[in-house]
């Protein structure tokens, strides 16, 4: 179910507007209305010119500073806000159709920032039903669903089902919600920020659930302030500046460039950084991304070149260990 | 991002209406309301307008903002006029089938009463749009201040008012949130509430409750931590004083009263 945006660009002015301005697109001034967004100072754009295609099967990140545009980015792969401008396609199939729009939204679990505010029902089961049973399955099949879902946060069904979501903790709430949204089976997952405001242990179980996920073969989207974090998990990353596409790439790509993320008010992870300033000053360093195992690996073996140069001894056993 | 005023969203300014003091702004809205209402005729009632919209160009506020802050409300006015259409009777008959009939005497009085309403409407938007809340609620509790005496909880009312206009746009975000989450989910809520069944209500309003309740506590742990304490011995940095404006204000809204007696004794229809 790859997700293509095709020159997408949105802007929250007001709905009359805007309907005027798509209509222009159609009579074909498409070019000419681009050609304004530098110079029109009222024409405030949360994206403009996002143009890539979500591939089945990748694990993409996507960052930016504060207000660059990744929530609603996000909000478009499954319709729930429509481009100002250019369009999104699923599977080729344009999303601004309403019914398209109704079938992909069950395909393409969102998960929203703190999933757990959204708990409602008065158990757990309930709650984690409300998706698949909206989708209209038999009664068994939720069943069977609610089950492998909460197994696959895991949760014990049989301890958990019929408590309150309000009993459970923080942490449980939000494997709940997520398994909330996993009961729909989806294709694609969402996922904004994630482990936002997660203890360490519950973060790091968070995201070994999330790369298990995309190991068995969902397509995860998913927005992160933490760049240890993206690099570690992702494929692909997209880096958002002022609702503009500012690099997309590997995370070896994006993150070689220490300078030009900052200039976004990003970081590279920290092993990456170091490397990149450890290369300046003269270390041969062949990676092109570090994460802080293999650097260490590197810079021991880096050292032990060098000290083994000059004692021709210890430390050239030392390298060997670490091999 | 574009500025819209919604009803009962201040609209800041300095003109001769921002600057009167909230007191007597909220007195005197009521007052402008209850003299639409003595109107009898469409002669008082256009009257009415004119001061109506006087009042709108001492404030300064541009006309098209003062229309799109109420114009949320236009179901309300809309709706009431149909109720008269159909249930008010009498005069020449334009239309009739089955139960429905529509009237001369129906047509009129629904659109007396749907202008009165939207006078009604402006002057008491007319209030929220040029006072902050902060102000209105301190000029609340200052008018109920007499009845502290016997114990009528002023000070707390006032600050009860204060916080719930305060977190009104807070709870519109969230309910937006959540609304989209529940979609996202295949909630079918969007154009009628009612046929996704009470499970889709439900899941809108539970979150928005538990999120109040969440609020509700983060603020008193907040109020307390910086000693609040309710009334006693609390002091204001900008007290509040009755000035000229507010006079001539008083006197505008009297004249207002007067010319509409005038109409409804020597004009009458």
């Amino acid at each position: 179910m790859p997700i293509a945006f095709e020159q997408v660009g949105y802007t929250y002015i007001d709905p009359k507007s805007r309907k005027k301005k798509t209509r222009k697109i159609e009579r074909g001034e498409k070019a000419a209305e681009r050609g304004k967004w530098g110079t029109d100072p009222d024409a405030i754009w949360a994206l403009r010119d996002i143009d890539f295609t979500l591939e089945d099967g990748e694990f993409l990140g996507i960052c930016g500073h504060t207000g660059s545009g990744k929530s609603t980015l996000i909000q478009h792969m499954n319709g729930l806000v429509h481009p100002t401008e250019g369009r999104v396609l699923v599977d080729g199939e344009d999303l601004a159709d309403k019914n398209v729009a109704a079938r992909v939204r069950t395909r393409c679990g969102m998960v929203f920032q703190y999933p757990e505010h959204q708990l409602f029902a008065a158990t757990v089961r309930e709650d984690v039903s409300f998706g698949p049973h909206n989708m209209g399955l038999s009664a068994n099949e939720i069943d069977e669903r609610v089950r492998e879902s909460l197994a696959d946060v895991g949760l014990d069904y049989d301890e958990i089902a019929e408590k309150s979501p309000f009993e459970l903790s923080g942490g449980q709430q939000r494997r709940v919600a997520f398994a909330g949204v996993l009961a729909m089976k989806p294709k694609v997952l969402v996922l904004d920020e994630p482990v936002a405001g997660l203890d360490p242990k519950s973060r790091r179980e968070f995201l070994e659930l999330i790369s298990d996920l995309h190991k068995s073969g969902l397509t995860v989207v998913m927005v992160s302030h933490n760049m240890e974090d993206l690099a570690s998990l992702c494929t692909r990353v997209l880096v958002l500046k002022e609702g503009r596409q500012f690099m997309l790439g590997t995370p070896a790509e994006v993150f070689a460039d220490a300078a030009q993320l900052k200039t976004v008010g990003l970081a590279a992870p920290a092993p990456q950084a170091l490397a990149c300033e450890l290369r300046e000053s003269g270390f041969e360093l062949a990676r092109s991304l570090y994460g802080v195992e293999t650097l260490a690996q590197d810079i021991a073996a880096e050292l032990g070149y060098l000290t083994a140069a000059a004692t021709k001894n210890g430390p050239a056993a030392e390298e060997e260990n670490l091999r | 991002m574009s500025r819209t005023a919604l009803f009962g969203q201040y609209w800041a300014g300095t003109s001769f209406v921002h600057k009167m003091d909230p007191r007597a702004k909220m007195l005197l809205s009521v007052a402008v309301m209850a003299v639409i209402f003595c109107a009898q005729g469409w002669a008082g009632l256009a009257i009415c307008a004119a001061f109506v919209l006087g009042f709108y160009a001492f404030s300064e506020i541009p006309l098209i903002q003062a229309a799109k802050s109420i114009a949320p409300l236009l179901f309300l006015v809309i709706l009431t006029a149909l109720l008269n259409v159909f249930f008010v009777q009498g005069g020449e008959i334009y239309f009739q089938w089955w139960v429905i009939c529509i009237s001369e005497e129906g047509v009129t009085h629904a659109a007396f009463i749907a202008c009165r309403l939207l006078l009604l409407l402006m002057s008491a938007s007319l209030l929220t749009l040029t006072t902050t809340t902060l102000d209105i609620t301190e000029a609340f509790e200052r008018l109920l201040s007499p009845f502290a005496r016997i114990g009528f909880p002023a000070h707390e009312l006032g600050m009860m008012m204060g916080i719930a206009l305060r977190f009104l746009p807070q709870f519109m975000d969230e309910l937006g949130i959540v609304y989209r989450a529940q979609i996202s989910r295949g909630a079918t809520l969007s154009a009628n509430p009612f046929k996704g069944g009470a499970n889709s209500l439900m899941s809108l309003i539970v979150p928005l409750f538990t999120s109040a309740f969440r609020h509700a506590e983060t603020l008193s742990s907040a109020m307390d931590a910086r000693c609040y304490h309710g009334s006693n011995g609390r002091t204001r940095l900008h007290q509040l004083a009755y000035g000229k404006k507010d006079a001539i204000g008083t006197l505008a809204v009297v004249l207002m009263l007067a010319v509409v007696i005038a109409a409804n004794i020597f004009i009458g229809f």
